[in-house]
């Protein structure tokens, strides 16, 4: 029963939580270590996960915790504008070209706070109440944090001469 | 539309690189980490307490809907609910004074504070599988190559639960090695309230982990007289 029912949430959501990870790392390898242990607490504690679509918020709150303890989170937004220049790659057909590579820079200047919050809602696409359940934190608090993390990411924009 | 703009930017700063898109349809590996997990008796899923707390349930919501408030209004970073919540919820100290001063959460306001599984209650304090009262006599070095966390030893003054020796080595998380750059808040000498989990399950001790969040606290005699209550 457990065993079940782990199996279907890891099949739902091994692959966003994944993608959340490889995000918020430097390595696949490093990634696959830290969803390694989102998916072993996950297991763990399987009996209070939630039901339905309650348990992606719940396991990106594990993975939330796993990467803020995680040495070599913070060096993969080092690396980011080089990559990107690299590689040519985007998420989107919607995004800009960065041929340059500021928009990289700006969100590297960015507290890993902010960039986290910017990219639970940009990228995972959670609403903020969606986050504050993530979170456990109250929907107003998280409100407040992403208007702040978007006021600052829009500054750090301007500096590198991008409008918004 | 401001936001939608900003949006594509963030998107285009995180955007996955080929090797980590292609990292991500990797079946076997997908497969594997499942088995492996399955199959791990290290990784057993640890069986939910029943805990006796369990009077006090209208105080419990009326509390926690005032602390939710609080924290809202605050902008406060972690503060616990339920019966019985301890007196002193969020880290406070004076300036220049030991760590005999200082109360509440030892990681508050710390990068190990950032994301809570769970909130500091006095239930979710009793569903902990070790915690003790007991005074660091020493913090070694990081050995696990994550930097994830600081093997402290601890000297204990009294267990509530899943130990009796003496003496006892926990990992506690390693403020430094975290999205954060603060330094550790504690030192030899420091007395705290520790709670904790073994890290991949098994008995209390193996291998075990301190939890932040409220779990790992500054001793005092309020909130230890409140871990007495909440183990009983």
């Amino acid at each position: 029963m457990r065993s079940a029912r782990f199996e279907r949430a890891y099949a739902a959501h091994y692959e966003p939580i994944f993608a959340y990870v490889l995000r918020r790392t430097d390595s696949v390898q490093d990634a696959s270590d830290v969803v390694a242990d989102v998916f072993l607490t996950a297991w763990r504690r399987v009996e209070d996960m939630p039901d339905g679509e309650e348990a992606i918020l719940w396991l990106y709150g594990i993975a939330r915790r796993v990467l803020a303890n995680h040495a070599r989170s913070r060096r993969r937004y080092d690396r980011l504008a080089a990559r990107v220049l690299a590689t040519g790659t985007t998420s989107t057909a919607t995004e800009a070209p960065d041929p340059d590579g500021a928009v990289a820079a700006a969100f590297d200047r960015l507290r890993p706070e902010d960039q986290d919050i910017l990219g639970l809602v940009a990228v995972e696409g959670l609403t903020p109440t969606e986050i504050a359940r993530a979170l456990g934190r109250p929907a107003v608090y998280v409100r407040v944090r992403l208007h702040r993390a978007r006021t600052r990411f829009a500054r750090e924009l301007n500096a590198e001469g991008i409008e918004v | 539309m401001k936001d939608e703009r900003l949006a594509d930017r963030v998107r285009q700063a995180m955007a996955l690189d080929a090797a980590h898109t292609e990292a991500l349809g990797d079946s076997r590996a997908r497969q594997a980490l499942l088995e492996r997990i399955i199959n791990s008796p290290a990784a057993a899923p640890r069986p939910r307490r029943r805990w006796a707390l369990t009077i006090g349930v209208a105080v419990t919501t009326a509390t926690a809907a005032v602390v939710a408030l609080a924290i809202a209004l605050n902008d406060l970073p972690h503060r616990p609910s339920g019966p019985g919540s301890p007196p002193r919820a969020e880290s406070t100290s004076e300036p220049g004074s030991p760590s005999g001063t200082r109360r509440g959460d030892v990681f508050a306001g710390t990068s190990a504070s950032q994301s809570c599984v769970e909130s500091y209650s006095a239930q979710s304090l009793a569903r902990r599988s070790f915690a003790f009262d007991g005074s660091v006599t020493g913090i070694g070095a990081t050995n696990d190559g994550t930097n994830m966390f600081l093997p402290v030893t601890f000297k204990v003054h009294r267990w509530f639960r899943g130990g009796s020796a003496e003496s006892v080595t926990v990992k506690l998380p390693n403020p430094t090695g975290g999205v954060g750059l603060e330094a550790a808040p504690f030192g030899v000498g420091s007395r705290l309230l520790v709670s904790g989990e073994p890290r991949f399950g098994g008995p209390p001790l193996t291998d075990p982990v301190a939890w932040a969040c409220g779990f790992t606290r500054w001793h005092d005699a309020a909130d230890a007289e409140f871990w007495q209550q909440s183990f009983n």
